[in-house]
């Protein structure tokens, strides 16, 4: 899940780093691209259409000129012909005439005219004779005449002489002159002339096809005179694209000027691709307009998924459903979020389609209250709240609250209304919870034998039960507010502050969780003694604390009685010990006084035999040896003392040094050796030295039973030893490696009366846990691996500044 | 007796070594003393003669145990154990093993010192009579046969005839054995015989 959050940012970035400028910088580029496409293809198709014209116009005029030699050619020597018939008949019959020149005269098209002319040129026959009138249209004579002189004079055979001819209403032709002889053995003579007039318009059209003369405009030269010119009015183009032909015919030099007409083609193509580049750019403009919308479109549709989806997982998530309906009876819904299927175990969709009505759902004793709650609202035009009861799909009821404001529709007048609905069963359930447990718990209270009274962080009282009332004589209006100390007489009452002083400052408490007992005072001054026991209320911004008070006057006598009896017992054990001890201490007396026999022997001999100065030091032994007897019998007295019940401040090292001393005579005599442990350092404990001292005894002579039993087997050393735990409680452990305790024992090890010694009286255990227990401390015993036993029992930790009272 | 007689004192408790030393150095009697049996032990040396006070109890090697490991060793030193309260079942232990007595503290000092004496004597009498014995046994086979009938009283002819060899042989044996046994009349002879015999 977290990974794909973190790609959909990623991209989200990527996507937000100007897309739109990058969308339209390619658009851009793939207008210009296209537009240079283009531009090169119009280019490239232009010039090869001006090459393909320029080769074209070429062919045509070199054809041109191929058709109209060729043309005029035939036309010569059909003449030729015609002129020697004339000559061989030399005078024909006017049907002759007509029958020949008809024959030519339709032979070819183009023809004006065909005349006969003498050599003076005036016109002997026509043909066509209702034309021949138009024969004098062209002044025949006019050019043809230096150049007959010259053949005249020349005497050369005839030629056929071709000559550009202009008629009397502006129209042009060629003249063809084919001379006529009139031959003698010794000369010829001309005689005449066979002229065939052309006409160039209608000539030129019947030589040339049609279609090259709507193509191109044909410009016609002879001898560099203007002999046709195309009349079509298409209008002449620049001389680029002039081309021409030039040919000679019969000593005439001919010249055919070629412009295509239709040269505006490449114009128009220009212009359509000119059009074209311009449409290419629109629509590149256009595609990057498209392309651009379409990402933007798709980045927005992208982006409006991710906020729907967003939203549908907030609806989804909410612990509730949000809604939309109608203002109409029964609420339909226009929308609701998901939330509604584990509201009411209906569908999105069967409220969307109107199938379920919210209306129907709500408890019908609370149907007419929503109503008019609603219905205020919507005159107010306020949000409302509302708590009231619904039935699900399950028919279970649940209490709901829904929070909803009249919204004025987009589409109509209508209100509709938008809210939000949660089920509020279980926080209900747990606030009546709440308040019953208060109710309880504050009869339990009151009802309690014990003082209850909690206090704030600095000993003000806030609340002060009946019990309490009882028992200190106030009633709460008199103790409200007030420090607690006022229930306490010196000087404990000091003694509270600093304990509250100490908690706030360490958190390390003396009193809290476990209780203490102290003295309290009455309303009338007088003191009794209480247990007193605090904890700490938790959750709390200022911390307040209960304090339970017991009065235990009653409680104290019989704990005194019972403590006596303890000591009593504790002093019968004790005696019982020494008893069993006897044999030890004996001994442990027995040498010095056999020391001081020996010594004192030893000084009378010397006097004997005068020696009197080794006397002093002999003096000093003896008196060493005095001191060491009179210990022995010191510490014998202590364990008999009885009825001394002072507590004092010890060093722990010092107490079970003591005790190792005292022990070690009977350990002697059972070939053991205790060892000592001690730690490393100082701890003092705040007890009854005797009687501590006498559990320690108890335990080290039961571990020397315990090896002695199986006769020292697993070694002759007996550990006492002192740990300090974490909790301020030191640990003193008797570690043996004797025969173990038996498996029926371990149950019974410390009621009274249970033993495993032949001689055991059963009270030394019992009374050992009694003495620890009254400290404050636990007598335990655990397995010692491989063999033995482990005894152990813990006393508190006496700190110096706190008073260890009780 | 060329080496002086010692009294050696093994005790853990320093007041009676003191004590002990002290008394014996007041009546005229060499001690040494010694705070375990282990630190006697280590000095042990089988020409020491006296006699020895022995603390039966005591951490580490009882008086017992230095006993025995001194039998171990045919320590000849005679024992006298020192017990306290409540020791008895051990001083018997301790006398069985040979020891010559045993003393309860605390002990009347002028019956210590009559102990010791008698000690020391006994002592001094069994080195003797050792040495009486390593001198028979220096005797070679014939030289002992003659011995025994000279001792029973035999006359030097009856001895001959008796061993099947001369007269004069057995005058040659007889004084090699005066002179091997150190003796000059007959009267010594005679004793030195009783006591092998009294060994054997």
């Amino acid at each position: 899940m977290d990974k794909w959050n973190i790609i959909l940012e990623n991209d989200k970035r990527r996507i937000s780093f100007s897309p739109q400028v990058a969308i339209l910088w390619y658009s851009v580029i793939a207008g210009v691209f296209s537009a240079c496409f283009i531009a090169f293809v119009v280019l490239y198709i232009e010039t090869q259409e001006r090459a393909h014209i320029d080769r074209v116009t070429q062919s045509t005029a070199d054809g041109i000129k191929t058709l109209l030699e060729e043309d005029i050619y035939r036309r010569m020597e059909s003449l030729t012909e015609f002129a020697k018939l004339s000559e061989i008949s030399n005078i024909m019959s006017d049907n002759e005439w007509v029958l020949l020149s008809k024959a030519l005269y339709y032979s070819k098209q183009g023809y004006h005219s065909i005349v006969w002319v003498d050599s003076s040129f005036h016109v002997l026959r026509i043909m066509p004779i209702e034309g021949s009138e138009t024969a004098i249209d062209f002044d025949l004579a006019s050019q043809p005449i230096a150049l007959l002189a010259k053949l005249k004079y020349q005497h050369r055979n005839s030629e056929v002489i071709t000559v550009p001819l202009n008629s009397i209403n502006g129209n042009r032709g060629l003249g063809i002159y084919v001379p006529v002889l009139n031959k003698t053995l010794t000369s010829k003579e001309v005689e005449g002339f066979i002229v065939n007039v052309l006409l160039f318009d209608p000539y030129i059209k019947s030589v040339l096809p049609t279609y090259l003369l709507a193509e191109y405009k044909l410009t016609l030269f002879i001898d560099d005179q203007k002999v046709y010119s195309d009349q079509t009015k298409h209008s002449p183009i620049s001389g680029t694209w002039n081309r021409q032909a030039a040919f000679e015919i019969l000593g005439q030099r001919w010249q055919v000027n070629l412009v295509p007409n239709n040269e505006f083609r490449p114009f128009i193509l220009f212009r359509m691709f000119s059009l074209l580049i311009v449409l290419g750019i629109l629509l590149s403009v256009f595609i990057t307009l498209a392309v651009y919308t379409l990402m933007s479109a798709r980045n927005k549709t992208k982006l409006i998924k991710d906020d729907r989806k967003k939203t549908e997982q907030l609806l989804k998530n909410l612990p509730g459903m949000a809604y939309q309906a109608f203002n109409r009876t029964n609420w339909p819904m226009i929308f609701v979020s998901e939330g509604c299927m584990l509201l009411t175990g209906h569908s999105k969709k069967q409220f969307e389609k109107h199938n379920i009505l919210w209306g129907k759902l709500i408890h019908p004793s609370d149907y007419e209250r929503v109503c008019q709650t609603i219905n205020q609202a919507l005159k107010t035009k306020h949000l409302f709240e509302l708590e009231y009861r619904i039935i699900t799909k399950n028919n279970d009821v649940r209490l709901v609250w829904e929070r909803g404001e009249p919204v004025s529709s987009i589409v109509n007048d209508e209100f509709i209304i938008e809210g939000f609905i949660t089920d509020i069963t279980s926080i209900k359930q747990a606030e009546v919870d709440l308040l019953q447990s208060y109710a309880f718990s504050q009869a339990i209270v009151n009802s309690v034998v014990d003082a209850v009274i909690t206090i704030n962080n600095k000993g003000l009282i806030l609340s002060f039960n009946d019990a309490a009332q009882k028992m200190f004589g106030y009633t709460f209006s008199e103790v409200k507010d007030k420090n607690v100390k006022t229930l306490m007489p010196q000087p404990y009452n000091d003694h509270h502050d600093q304990y509250l002083a100490q908690y706030k400052r360490t958190n390390k408490t003396h009193i809290i969780g476990t209780g203490r007992e102290l003295v309290a005072k009455h309303k009338d001054g007088t003191t009794f003694p209480i247990h007193l026991s605090v904890s700490e209320i938790p959750n709390h911004e200022e911390k307040m604390y209960v304090e339970l008070i017991r009065d235990i006057t009653q409680q104290r006598v019989l704990e005194d009685e019972a403590s006596s009896h303890i000591e009593q017992m504790a002093h019968a054990d004790r005696l019982n010990a020494l008893g069993e001890m006897a044999a030890g201490i004996a001994h442990e007396i027995n040498q010095p006084l056999t020391a001081i026999s020996l010594f004192s022997q030893t000084a009378k001999n010397f006097c004997e035999i005068g020696k009197f100065e080794r006397l002093p030091e002999l003096f000093d032994k003896m008196s060493q040896q005095s001191l060491r007897a009179g210990s022995v019998l010191e510490r014998v007295q202590m364990m008999t003392r009885q009825g001394d019940r002072s507590k004092e401040v010890l060093d722990s090292t010092i107490l079970i040094d003591e005790v190792k001393k005292l022990a070690e005579s009977e350990a002697r005599l059972r070939d053991i050796n205790i060892q000592l442990l001690p730690c490393h350092q100082q701890t003092n404990v705040f007890v009854d030295r005797v009687q501590i001292q006498q559990v320690i005894l108890n335990l080290l002579r039961n571990g020397m039973e315990a090896m002695q039993s199986i006769a020292c087997k697993n070694g002759a050393l007996i550990k006492l030893q002192i740990e300090i735990n974490a909790d301020n409680y030191i640990k003193i452990l008797v570690v043996d490696t004797g025969c173990g305790i038996p498996k029926t024992m371990i149950d019974t090890l410390f009621t009274p009366f249970s033993t495993t010694k032949k001689n055991g009286t059963g009270i030394g255990l019992s009374i050992s846990k009694s003495i620890v227990e009254e400290h404050g401390g636990h007598i335990h015993f655990s397995e010692n691996k491989p063999v033995g036993t482990i005894f152990y029992f813990t006393l508190p930790i006496h700190e110096e500044g706190i008073p260890n009272d009780k | 007796m060329t080496n002086k007689q010692t009294v050696f004192i093994i005790d853990d408790d320093k007041g009676i070594r003191d004590g002990l030393e002290m008394l014996l150095e007041s009546i005229g009697l060499e001690s040494r003393s010694f705070a375990s049996g282990s630190a006697f032990l280590d000095v042990y040396d089988a020409k020491m003669t006296g006699c020895l006070i022995l603390d039966i109890r005591m951490p580490k090697m009882s008086g017992l145990e230095v006993q025995r490991k001194l039998k171990q060793l045919s320590c000849l030193i005679p024992i006298i154990f020192i017990t306290g309260h409540g020791d008895i079942p051990m001083a018997v232990e301790a006398m069985r093993l040979g020891a010559i007595d045993f003393i309860r503290k605390p002990f009347n000092e002028q019956d210590l010192i009559d102990r010791i004496n008698e000690a020391l004597e006994i002592d001094e009498k069994v080195i003797s009579e050792h040495n009486s014995k390593s001198k028979v046994d220096s005797l070679s086979a014939r030289e002992h046969e003659v011995f025994e009938r000279v001792a029973d009283g035999s006359m030097n002819k009856v001895i001959a005839a008796d061993l099947s060899i001369s007269e004069r042989t057995v005058e040659v044996h007889r004084s090699h054995v005066m002179e091997k046994l150190e003796v000059r009349t007959l009267a010594e002879l005679v004793r030195i015989k009783i006591i092998y015999e009294q060994l054997d």
